[in-house]
């Protein structure tokens, strides 16, 4: 009997192990080190940096330049005068109406656009190849001869103040804007690029010429010209138009000390309507190019970074608390910050605060286990590929790198500095730049559902979304 | 001889415009029915994977909605040889992405990843098509962030809820009434039984699109794709598909919603055919010329001239099945949406009373032909485009063909297609007025 059995069982495992390449999954082969494409640069004699790399997938060419001064530079009083600046670039030249622009670029199937972000401005084009010259000319006299026409600025403003009406009840906008005031305090990081209801009806058209003026030079900009054009037609081609841009001395913001949080402030903003509660919780940590930013960027994966992340596993996958938990730094010059967000049913809002802070402390407490560790890693650095595929994603990294000054090793050099992060740098870092008790916590939902969930957990301010004032100390009015 | 030699220039450039370029592709249909489409771009080393099963809300029976999108989160919760959660893990500690949506008409699975993991994923892909196994415990955690999402998508956002209200009044008989992510309480009364039928019914090879698009070899990715799913049987349940089609309407519906909304905001469908009819194109156009971009119809009357809106678009949703056309405005501070409908459809009736002028038609073509470039540069965006040709056209060529098709468009076409679509009777139209708080 064993013996037929035996003979069954070869049987059966010979047939078993036709399919057992489909029963163990089929590791990869290494892929051979993927490199940043060959871009050359060059630096302008008055001072505008040139990056231009070939790409000929698609008969497209991007061009992006990017000016490094932003909302930072935003006067105290005036917050969106940055933005304002950059909004009305392509609403009128001095030879060309705003209509004119908007034609002119429709016509060709292209864009033209303009903003104003907190530590830079960017103007972007994309055409097609055969429209390059008509991209250059055009984002050439929006940058130097923009007309700030008083009635464009009035239609700009009006525009801007229905926006943030709308935009000041949305829960999840608000939620990221009292954040952000909440931990930078008073430096221009905690405002709206966008300015502010009260900021906004002030703003005057000296102002805009005014911070044009002082801030657009090309030695503080760099230009990216991406796609499918010839390395030398893109360096004659930035010469021919940006040549005659000036160059000139640029004061830097002279801006107070980016805060650290003392303690744990927790603002509710009550909006009785609500079936849900949008979670906040974080503070500001490490600059941009500080020797500890990887640490803590590899700890914010660890935490959030993707669906894979501690904070998804443990309240949309365990607990189905919500549709998404993730962590981010928000990168800055000064002191950028680090964050958690989510948002759940209105009853679950202190069970699923309570975990995020949890997780947070989780960081400070011990070690990331190796595996842990090596998967957060291995994102970061597998990433790359992905980040560089289409013109728009190379420009953006090129003027990245100028806008922080990470140095021109930095796109071939950060993937092994990455690699070399140990368990013990992100829990030294996590100890000293990243908190759950020194941290802001902001909830936006319905209060007298929630507010007495949250006693012990630190003290609670309570704001109604009606009389939220973003200009104020306290938020309020 | 210079001056000759610059105008020859212009000539010849405006003789030559940049063409997009066609997506080239290979497709194979397996014995067991499963279509294999595959493009080759060796730009970067990336590869983006799209598996598209011919199912979506449409096909979810009354008490059953959002069902179909349930279902999508569920494919992530463990098959034969891979454990719950495991799917997304494996693919970014590979530094990839994946994710999945779910459509009236589709449900599309994709990841975009690293080349030289295209192997791994066709089996975790294969595996799922083949094996999924969910326990009750995870359906039931999962029906709870889907839950979730509806109450971030739909109910939370003050205007949340506008798309859910229009479909509602705007059909009577068709699925696309109730929208893709469902209602709670049909969430609430979906079961295990369901999961398992609607799997064996929906996920089989004969009803599902592999397309892959990026850094590999043409020839060798279908030999893996055989290997895979090469001996997955074909489906055993018949698939019922519905053939309601929604009566013409003779009256105009109007609904109006007092809400506690910022801004008054307006919306009007207007019932167009399904992707790909004839009249698609100049109905695509047309909403081209009335609002795409800064300098088209709608923008510079209501948003730039009047200062009627902040918001102000017109643009086709065309599905498998006819759908809606959508005019939808946001409305400035202290404008009312009397003036803002006005306006609204004095363009929409310019069109079927003049001809656009030519320079109009061209710029809108020639904006068209933008969207086809701009529109086609990643691996995710071609294989998006090689899915929807091959299963909503049921014919991948279109990906390419349907370009001159836009390009003959004519202003006679315009007109006709705006007399017969933009009329009153042929609209529901939902207002959104602001309400105090309760």
């Amino acid at each position: 009997m064993k013996k037929y059995f035996g003979l069954i069982g070869l049987f059966l495992l010979a047939s078993c192990s036709a399919k057992a390449d489909k029963q163990s999954a089929p590791e990869p082969k290494p892929l051979a080190r993927v490199d940043f494409p060959t871009y050359e640069k060059r630096v302008l004699p008055n001072g505008l940096t040139v990056y231009a790399l070939e790409y000929h997938e698609q008969p497209v060419v991007s061009l992006r330049l990017m000016i490094t001064a932003g909302a930072d530079n935003d006067p105290a009083n005036l917050p969106g005068v940055a933005a304002f600046t950059a909004d009305l670039l392509n609403k009128g030249t001095k030879t060309r109406t705003a209509t004119q622009i908007a034609e002119a670029i429709d016509q060709v199937g292209g864009s033209v656009e303009a903003s104003g972000d907190m530590e830079s401005t960017v103007i972007s084009a994309s055409v097609l190849t055969d429209s390059v010259g008509l991209a250059f000319e055009l984002m050439t006299d929006v940058l130097m001869n923009p007309a700030f026409a008083p009635a464009e600025l009035a239609r700009a403003q009006q525009q801007s103040l229905s926006n943030l009406t709308a935009n000041m009840e949305d829960p999840d906008f608000i939620a990221d804007a009292v954040f952000d005031r909440v931990i930078y305090g008073p430096h221009p990081y905690g405002h709206l690029t966008s300015g502010t209801l009260t900021s906004i009806p002030k703003m005057k058209r000296e102002d805009l010429v005014q911070f044009h003026d002082k801030y657009y030079a090309p030695n503080i900009s760099a230009l990216a010209i991406v796609g499918d054009l010839s390395t030398a037609d893109a360096f004659k081609l930035a010469e021919q138009w940006f040549g005659s841009w000036t160059k000139k001395d640029v004061p830097r913001p002279q801006n107070p000390e980016v805060p650290k949080m003392e303690g744990r402030r927790i603002v509710v903003i009550d909006k009785p309507d609500a079936v849900q509660t949008e979670i906040r919780v974080g503070h500001t940590t490490v600059p941009r190019k500080d020797p500890d930013y990887f640490n803590v960027l590899v700890a914010s994966y660890v935490l959030g970074g993707t669906g894979s992340g501690r904070l998804s596993q443990t309240l949309r996958v365990e607990r189905g608390l919500t549709y998404g938990a993730y962590a981010s730094i928000q990168p800055r010059k000064r002191p950028g910050s680090f964050y958690s967000t989510t948002d759940t049913r209105t009853e679950k809002t202190a069970e699923a605060l309570n975990l995020v802070l949890g997780e947070l402390q989780k960081l400070r407490d011990s070690e990331v286990p190796p595996q842990e560790l090596q998967n957060a890693k291995s994102y970061l650095i597998g990433s790359f590929p992905l980040s560089i595929e289409v013109p728009n994603d190379l420009a953006t990294r090129l003027t990245t790198v100028f806008l922080y000054d990470l140095g021109d090793d930095y796109l071939k050099t950060y993937r092994d500095k990455l690699a070399d992060v140990t368990a013990g740098d992100v829990l030294r870092a996590a100890r000293d730049k990243i908190s759950a008790d020194n941290t802001a916590v902001v909830l936006v939902g319905k209060a007298d559902d929630f507010k007495k969930q949250l006693e012990g957990l630190g003290k609670v301010e309570i704001i109604p979304i009606k009389k939220v004032d973003l200009d104020s100390p306290n938020l309020t009015r | 001889m210079r001056l000759v030699a610059s105008v020859l220039m212009l000539l010849l450039l405006q003789v030559a415009p940049s063409k997009p370029k066609p997506v080239e592709y290979k497709e194979t249909r397996l014995p067991n029915g499963l279509t294999v489409i595959t493009h080759e771009d060796h730009s970067t080393p990336v590869i983006n994977a799209q598996i598209w099963y011919h199912v979506g809300s449409k096909d979810e029976k009354p008490g059953k909605t959002g069902f179909a999108h349930l279902f999508e989160h569920l494919m992530f919760k463990g098959s034969a040889h891979i454990k719950p959660e495991e799917h997304d893990k494996i693919i970014t500690n590979a530094g990839g992405v994946s994710n999945a949506y779910t459509q009236d008409d589709v449900t599309v699975y994709w990841e975009t990843f690293p080349a030289n993991y295209l192997e791994k994923i066709l089996w975790m892909e294969a595996d799922r098509m083949a094996t999924l196994d969910v326990s009750e415990e995870n359906f039931k955690s999962e029906r709870e962030v889907v839950k979730e999402e509806r109450l971030t998508r739909i109910e939370n956002p003050p205007y949340g809820d506008l798309l859910e209200l229009l479909y509602d009044n705007a059909y009577d008989v068709h699925p696309y009434k109730h929208i893709t992510i469902g209602s709670m309480a049909d969430l609430n009364a979906a079961t295990i039984q369901d999961v398992r039928e609607f799997y064996k019914t929906y996920y089989v090879p004969d009803n599902a699109t592999v397309v892959l698009a990026g850094d590999f070899k043409a020839d060798q990715a279908l030999d893996e794709v055989k290997k895979y799913f090469g001996d997955i049987p074909r489906g055993q349940t018949p698939i019922v598909r519905s053939t309601a089609k929604e009566p013409p309407h003779d009256k105009e519906r109007r609904i109006s919603h007092p809400k506690a909304v910022p801004l008054p905001a307006y919306v009007a469908g207007y019932y167009i055919p399904a992707d790909g009819d004839p009249d698609s194109y100049p109905l695509t156009i047309a909403s081209n010329i009335l609002s795409a971009g800064r300098s088209s119809r709608i923008y510079k009357s209501l948003v730039y001239d009047k200062q009627l809106a902040i918001q102000a678009d017109a643009s086709g949703n065309f599905t498998e099945d006819p759908n809606l056309l959508f005019a939808i405005l946001i409305m400035n501070r202290g404008a009312s949406i009397a003036e803002g409908e006005k306006a609204l459809n004095a363009e929409l009736m310019r069109l079927t009373t003049e001809p656009v002028s030519d320079m109009e038609l061209e710029k809108a073509k020639i904006k068209m032909r933008g969207e086809y470039a701009f529109g086609r540069e990643s691996v995710q965006e071609k294989a998006q485009s090689l899915g929807h040709a091959a299963v909503i056209h049921r014919d991948t060529a279109t990906v390419n063909k349907e370009y001159e098709l836009f390009m003959k468009v004519t202003k006679e076409d315009i007109m006709r297609v705006a007399k017969t679509y933009f009329r009153p009777e042929n609209r529901t139209v939902l207002v959104v007025t602001p309400q105090a708080t309760k």
